[in-house]
């Protein structure tokens, strides 16, 4: 993944990769079909993840932040598929960090027309509640009146969803 | 190099960094304070006329410098971008890095000592501004947020859990939750933990520095929907429904507020509650508290007026009428106190004439 996403380095995508990995075995058998709706339009994809290992669920005990890092990786590699968008740079900010999104293939020498990515995934949740989030999202990234546009993508994981926003102008 | 390549190798290292804050380690400095390095040469190499690229990494270098514990270094940066042109967003993160130094500087001159690290709520929505907010509403989240301070620290030292009653002087005293200002992006404060005065009381069972990396984990597991997370972090019932009960009370009810987001500057969980979070908290709540055979369940919404725990019951005032509801016994202080003088709404179950307390939530 980050032959293709610049913003990633091997460590990261690999660690996003090995979280989703852990998520999808929870619940399902590998490789397995899961939908992608980018605000309506919606694509199957195949998946396929590195076979259940008592040392990755050991490595991934803590749901909550695999959970998290799971769906970056999957949401990372839906916008790919469904939008031709990739991660072109990582920035820290006080709470965390950000990710930036720009169309295959664009030069990443700055980002000024980038897009910030929010992403947020559940483990267990049912589509409504996976809908319910991204509304949440949307809501958040403009209640907060950033002046950089976004998109924002949730994650279901048992459900084996990933939704995807329009892009959230500022 | 480029300040595309500089930024990367920053980027790595923060990212080795957040990895073992993870983990809760704190041996990530030296990795945030080389990723600091490495970032202001990053700005400093980017053309001027790239404002929107400038502000992205002058707000990462200068959250990189105080995640590194640079403060100073950290304050010089965010005054010097701020001074230049900038995007919105940069602007408003550089304001927050500024606020968080000088919230860090004055726990260092305090008379007392702090843990390290402390936790963000912040209220949006309904009638909260950007850093104004009805008082009641203010004063009953920080209230919330005090009791699951406190109910951490009782559980993470291993004590019986409290039905009635204050927290012990001990526990009040021993790690004292402190309130700080926080900067203005809807109405946020921050809360902060006081250093033990008396350090070995109950070192067998807990690290106070864990403190507040256990309260976000906390939180997080209540509010997720994850049963099995919720489990493992907190073994024992009682405090499991305590925490979620809390959880739920800071949780908006849509009304006069719609989000709370709770976060760390020295720690990369979030928690964000909304109206769902009280969907999922109350199915936690029903299915742990099922109706006896011979009760029928019912609510009434009403106005808490009065409550005698001694005596176990409390008053309602529902459409001008007052309504006794008994058998409180299973009613803990620190949730129904704030309660009182609120429009809420009380769950009890049905059995003859006599009508027992099950739960109650704002409403």
């Amino acid at each position: 993944m980050h032959l293709r996403h610049p913003g990633l380095t091997p460590a990261m995508a690999r660690m996003f990769y090995e979280a989703a990995s852990v998520c999808l075995s929870r619940h399902h058998s590998r490789p397995t079909m899961i939908k992608i709706d980018r605000a309506g339009t919606v694509i199957e994809a195949e998946v396929d993840w590195l076979p259940q290992s008592g040392q990755l669920e050991a490595a991934y005990a803590n749901t909550i932040d695999t959970t998290e890092n799971g769906a970056y990786g999957m949401a990372l590699a839906a916008a790919e598929l469904s939008a031709q968008l990739v991660a072109i740079q990582r920035a820290e900010t006080l709470s965390g960090a950000d990710y930036y999104l720009a169309p295959e293939g664009s030069s990443y020498d700055d980002l000024e027309e980038a897009l910030r990515f929010e992403v947020s995934g559940t483990d267990l949740g049912t589509r409504s509640q996976c809908e319910g989030r991204l509304v949440t999202k949307i809501e958040q990234t403009k209640a907060a009146k950033h002046s950089i546009p976004a998109l924002a993508g949730v994650v279901g994981f048992s459900h084996r969803l990933v939704l995807l926003s329009d892009e959230i102008a500022p | 190099m480029t300040w595309s390549d500089l930024h990367q190798r920053s980027a790595e290292l923060a990212f080795q960094a957040g990895q073992l804050r993870l983990q809760n380690r704190r041996d990530a400095e030296g990795l945030y304070a080389e990723a600091a390095r490495l970032e202001l040469e990053a700005l400093d190499a980017i053309p001027l006329d790239k404002v929107r690229t400038k502000g992205i990494v002058g707000v990462s270098a200068a959250s990189l410098l105080f995640k590194a514990k640079e403060f100073r270094k950290a304050e010089e940066l965010a005054l010097q971008l701020l001074n230049g042109r900038l995007v919105e967003d940069a602007r408003n993160e550089l304001q927050a890095v500024l606020q968080a130094v000088w919230n860090e500087e004055t726990k260092r001159e305090a008379p007392v000592q702090f843990l390290p690290g402390q936790v963000i709520v912040s209220i949006s929505g309904g009638e909260v501004v950007t850093g104004g907010a009805p008082l009641d509403l203010i004063l009953a989240k920080v209230q919330t947020v005090q009791s699951l301070f406190i109910r951490t620290v009782e559980y993470l030292s291993n004590l019986p859990f409290r039905y009635r009653g204050q927290a012990s002087a001990e526990i009040r005293d021993y790690c004292r939750p402190w309130l700080f200002q926080a900067p203005a992006g809807s109405y946020q404060f921050a809360v902060a933990v006081e250093s033990p005065r008396q350090s070995d009381m109950f070192k067998m069972h807990m690290n106070p520095r864990d403190i507040a990396d256990r309260f976000m984990d906390i939180l997080q597991a209540t509010s997720s929907g994850s049963e099995a997370q919720l489990e493992t972090l907190v073994k024992q019932e009682d405090y499991r429904e305590i925490f979620v009960k809390l959880t739920r009370n800071l949780a908006p009810t849509g009304k006069n507020y719609e989000r709370v987001r709770i976060y760390s500057y020295d720690n990369p969980k979030e928690i964000l509650l909304n109206a769902d979070a009280r969907q999922y908290t109350n199915r936690y709540i029903n299915a742990v508290s099922a109706p006896p055979q011979e009760a029928t369940r019912d609510t009434l919404t009403g106005v808490l007026r009065a409550l005698d725990l001694n005596r176990d019951w409390l008053e309602i005032d529902v459409e001008g009428r007052l309504q006794r509801i008994g058998g409180l016994e299973e009613a803990i202080d620190d949730l129904i106190g704030p309660l009182v003088n609120r429009s809420v709404k009380v769950i009890f179950d049905r059995v003859g004439r006599k009508l027992r307390f099950v739960d109650i939530e704002e409403a």
